[in-house]
């Protein structure tokens, strides 16, 4: 019952945070921190256990089981981030209903990790849906709406598979599904898959994420990446190799469409990040990038394969959040997220730029951070099963994140710091605090990916798929081998050294960031010396015409056309008598034609 | 232990030295090439030494210092998982290509995040140029690479280097397709001319190096040196047949100077040139590579 007295809490705390916070403010937030800080704690003790509960509300019984060890792992994940998230937001501005959305959104969350039944796996989702949309919603509207719509969508088709499942099986709960034929098994498998595609940011379902990303309120969009997403991850999961399990294994082309449309998604992504402006728009696509290799991977189902998505998507929680919350701090100091606004914060913010750097270098996939064993065991699963260019088209994105990351880091804290930023200070504790505990795991995790693989090895053999080779320190595949802790011992060893060879150079002096080499020009403060605007120019330059092939202009169109029909319709009640009579005569015509001489007799 | 890291010492030492000799033999070669005599073949020796004696250098901040240090770091990493000949490190058998591909990684990194600090357009000009870049040369090179790996099964460079033990068994003669685009993507991680975008001297004022003097300088010139060894040295361990200590000093430096002699008379591509270059001619000649491979399996 645990669990269940977690759900208790969260639900209880945002009520009472909301009551709260209408007497004081800071009554709101110990609330808030107590709440999350106390399911925090009981869901860590959870850890290895067999946990759930089922009760009757009546209509009928919603069951919560942690059947799949990747429950408690994302559960864990959101309870995690949804702390730090809660932290960091103090010092952001709030309305009193923000809290509560926060915390009805994190139980919402570990009640669909848990879902046993299809009832509970909807009701918990829409929870998801409402309160993220209140959160977003509590940033910019118009994103809000947009998140909303497209997340709609999704439980429509989730919705629809669950009324179709229920109308054959006649059953509620997301056991495996037999006696169905495989043509059924394809329809609902798909719209289930479409309807977690909304909610991961899948290509083509992604264009909400630019727009919720980049509105939300910044420690909320931690909480959107890190811990949102992973609902529709775990969706996967749940629908690959449990509903479904019997048939995904069997149906190869099925499984090579969906790792194909995770390389798209981490591809395009990818390009489309480099040209962004905004830093919160580039880390959106990031993220979209991100998870597409974790839909890749999982999707290609060898056990080398999905112990790299599962990897992937625990280093992805960790890495971009922690991106998230460096960005939230800039903010926070700065006012902008708009990477042409800033630069040279590095002085100024230390801990932010060490979060930001260690971020983008797991994000770019640098051995010995966590970025690197899922990507390593991703192409070594490729390229056993012989999925080369799917290998290429993933290899190719993670060399756009070198690109784009580059970009964050050099735009926001290298760089000339404009003067208007002279008496910025490093964020808060509350800022601070996410990152440091952020980078403890992003290290842990990158020299010992044991930790992490352990506990993927659980869900492989429950649920039958097989297991890979490796310790807490090296993995082996049949291709080659990456031992962990060698690469990271050699780094230290190597910088040590490195660092002596610089220390016996000679002394140095601090100059100002204005006395360089300008090839004689003098220059001063009126000169634009940060280059910023249009960083990869002449690399949109190349790909001008693949970038304006977009989805989004393909849904403009449907819009449109809807809205064209619409208007067509509308003209049919042209408000004249006579045109009433002219349908009317047109109607009998037709029924005359139809049925001829039967009408008369 | 202490004889190991007294071995490994050395082989640092040596591989520098190597590098910077290889580095002053070049330039020798690409001056007479220009009918000029050029420097000693020992220069950059001098020079490297030179530099480290230098004092009261300008320094814009800690990460524009830790810069040249996380360079040399990560080229120092890249050479203990890379077999230099028959000298096998301990660590080759512990991280196969891919682990070298990432480490490589690391010492643009670290010279574009400290480059980045010392504020100076040029510099970010260079690195925006040299990332770019990667996305021409990273992918053509991978793929060609893949050619051999997928033949032998196997993604570790040691094991590479056992199955071509003898000379007729270099995998450049199978693989002399993928080996092709293999060396025109080495030419340009090398950033020799025409893909000599990031550094540009005529242009950008040696882009990334332009705000680095003094003992920095000499960092990214032993940075530079080793990066000669470890990426010719790949090349040489995946299609020349790696070799013992001699043979595989020999490969790479035949290697090397081929490419700088193409250097010497090359033309400099704009970046948008270089880049469609790649996807244009290298890519489909790694590709069809590849495939010939696969289908020959």
């Amino acid at each position: 019952m645990t669990l269940f007295y977690i759900l208790l809490i969260l639900f209880v705390g945002g009520i009472l945070t909301y009551l709260g916070a209408k007497i004081s403010k800071h009554l709101g937030h110990a609330i808030a921190f107590t709440s999350s800080a106390l399911s925090l704690y009981f869901h860590s003790i959870l850890y290895g256990k067999l946990y759930g509960f089922t009760i009757d509300i009546g209509l009928f019984k919603l069951h919560a089981v942690a059947f799949s060890p990747l429950s408690w792992l994302i559960g864990e994940i959101v309870v995690v981030i949804g702390f730090l998230s809660i932290l960091a937001s103090f010092k952001e501005k709030h309305s009193d209903f923000y809290y509560l959305s926060v915390q009805f959104l994190l139980a919402g969350m570990l009640l669909f990790v848990n879902a046993y039944d299809s009832i509970t796996l909807f009701l918990s989702l829409e929870l998801v849906t409402l309160f993220s949309f209140f959160g977003i919603w509590d940033g910019g509207k118009e994103s809000a709406v947009k998140y909303l719509i497209w997340n709609l969508l999704g439980a429509y088709f989730i919705v629809a598979a669950i009324a179709i499942l229920y109308r054959f099986t006649g059953s509620y709960f997301m056991n495996e599904v037999h006696y169905l034929s495989e043509a059924q098994k394809l329809v609902l498998f798909l719209l289930l898959f479409a309807g977690f595609a909304v909610k991961s940011a899948l290509m083509p379902f992604h264009v909400w994420v630019k727009d919720a990303y980049r509105d939300s309120p910044h420690s909320f969009t931690a909480l959107l990446s890190g811990a949102v997403s992973k609902i529709g991850i775990f969706g996967y999961f749940l629908i690959m190799f449990y509903t479904f399990a019997k048939f995904f294994i069997g149906a190869k082309y099925l499984q090579l469409t969906l790792a194909w449309l995770g390389g798209i998604t981490a591809l395009f992504a990818g390009i489309y990040a480099t040209t962004k402006d905004d830093s919160k728009e580039l880390l959106a696509y990031s993220s979209i990038s991100q998870l597409g290799y974790v839909v890749a991977g999982i999707a290609l189902a060898t056990p080398l394969s999905i112990s790299a998505g599962a990897f992937q998507f625990v280093g992805h929680a960790i890495f971009e959040t922690l991106l998230f919350f460096t960005i939230a701090s800039v903010a926070y100091r700065t006012g902008t997220t708009r990477m042409t606004e800033l630069g040279g914060l590095i002085k100024k913010m230390p801990v932010s730029f060490i979060g930001l750097l260690f971020g983008i270098i797991a994000l770019s996939g640098i051995p010995p951070t966590v970025g690197f064993p899922g990507k390593w065991m991703l192409y070594e699963s490729f390229i056993i099963e012989g999925r080369i260019l799917l290998a290429a088209v993933i290899f190719t994105a993670s060399i756009t994140a070198f690109l784009y990351s580059f970009r964050l880091v050099y735009s926001i804290f290298l760089g000339p710091l404009p003067s208007k930023y002279e008496d910025v200070k490093e964020a808060p504790f509350n800022f601070t605090f996410p990152i440091i505990v952020l980078l403890i795991p992003l290290l842990l995790f990158g020299v010992q990916p044991g930790i992490v693989l352990y506990y993927i090895d659980r869900f492989l053999s429950i649920f039958g798929i097989g297991k890979i080779e490796h310790s807490y320190s090296y993995i082996v595949t049949s291709l080659g081998k990456f031992n962990a802790l060698y690469v990271g011992i050699v780094f230290a060893a190597a910088f040590v050294f490195a660092f002596i060879v610089y220390l016996l150079g000679g002394r140095t002096r601090k100059v100002h960031q204005f006395d360089n080499f300008t090839a004689g020009e003098v220059v001063d403060e009126t000169y634009k010396l940060h280059y910023v605007d249009d960083f990869y120019l002449f690399l949109e330059r190349e790909i001008k015409g693949f970038l304006k092939l977009r989805i989004e202009s393909l849904y403009d169109w449907l819009s449109k056309f809807v809205d064209g029909l619409g208007d067509a319709a509308r003209r049919v009640y042209s408000g004249s008598h006579g045109d009433y009579i002219a349908y009317l005569g047109f109607t009998l015509l037709l029924l005359i034609l139809i049925y001829g001489g039967k009408l008369w007799f | 232990m202490v004889l190991k890291i007294i071995e490994y010492l050395g082989i640092v030492f040596g591989v520098i030295i190597l590098g910077l000799l290889y580095g002053g033999i070049a330039r020798k070669v690409i001056a007479r090439i220009h009918r000029r005599y050029g420097p000693p073949f020992y220069q950059n020796i001098l020079d490297v030494l030179k530099l480290f004696a230098k004092s009261n250098e300008a320094s814009h901040g800690v990460m524009f210092n830790l810069g040249p240090v996380i360079a040399f770091t990560g080229v120092l990493v890249s050479l203990f998982f890379i077999p230099l000949g028959s000298f096998r490190p301990l660590f080759s058998f512990e991280g196969d290509i891919f682990v070298v591909f990432y480490l490589l990684v690391v010492a643009p990194l670290g010279m574009a995040l400290g480059a980045g600090e010392g504020a100076n357009p040029n510099a970010t000009i260079g690195i925006a140029r040299g990332l770019t870049l990667m996305l021409g040369y990273e992918l053509v090179f991978f793929l060609s690479v893949l050619a051999p790996m997928i033949h032998y099964r196997t993604a570790s460079i040691a094991t590479l280097v056992t199955v071509q033990s003898a000379f007729p068994h270099w995998n450049v003669f199978p693989f002399f397709i993928s080996a092709f685009a293999g060396l025109i993507a080495l030419h340009g991680m090398m950033g020799e001319k025409p893909f000599d975008q990031v550094i540009a001297p005529h242009e950008i004022a040696s882009g990334p190096m332009v705000e680095y003097s003094g003992k920095f300088l000499g960092l990214l010139q032993l940075y530079h040196a080793v990066g000669i060894i470890v990426e010719t040295g790949l090349v040489v361990d995946i299609f020349f047949g790696g070799g013992n200590w001699l043979t595989f000093i020999l490969k790479t430096f035949f290697l090397f100077i081929a490419l700088v002699i193409i250097n010497a008379v090359m033309p400099r591509f704009r970046i948008g040139q270089a880049v469609k270059f790649y996807w244009k001619y290298p890519l489909v000649i790694s590709l069809i590579g590849l495939l010939i491979v696969t289908i020959w399996r």
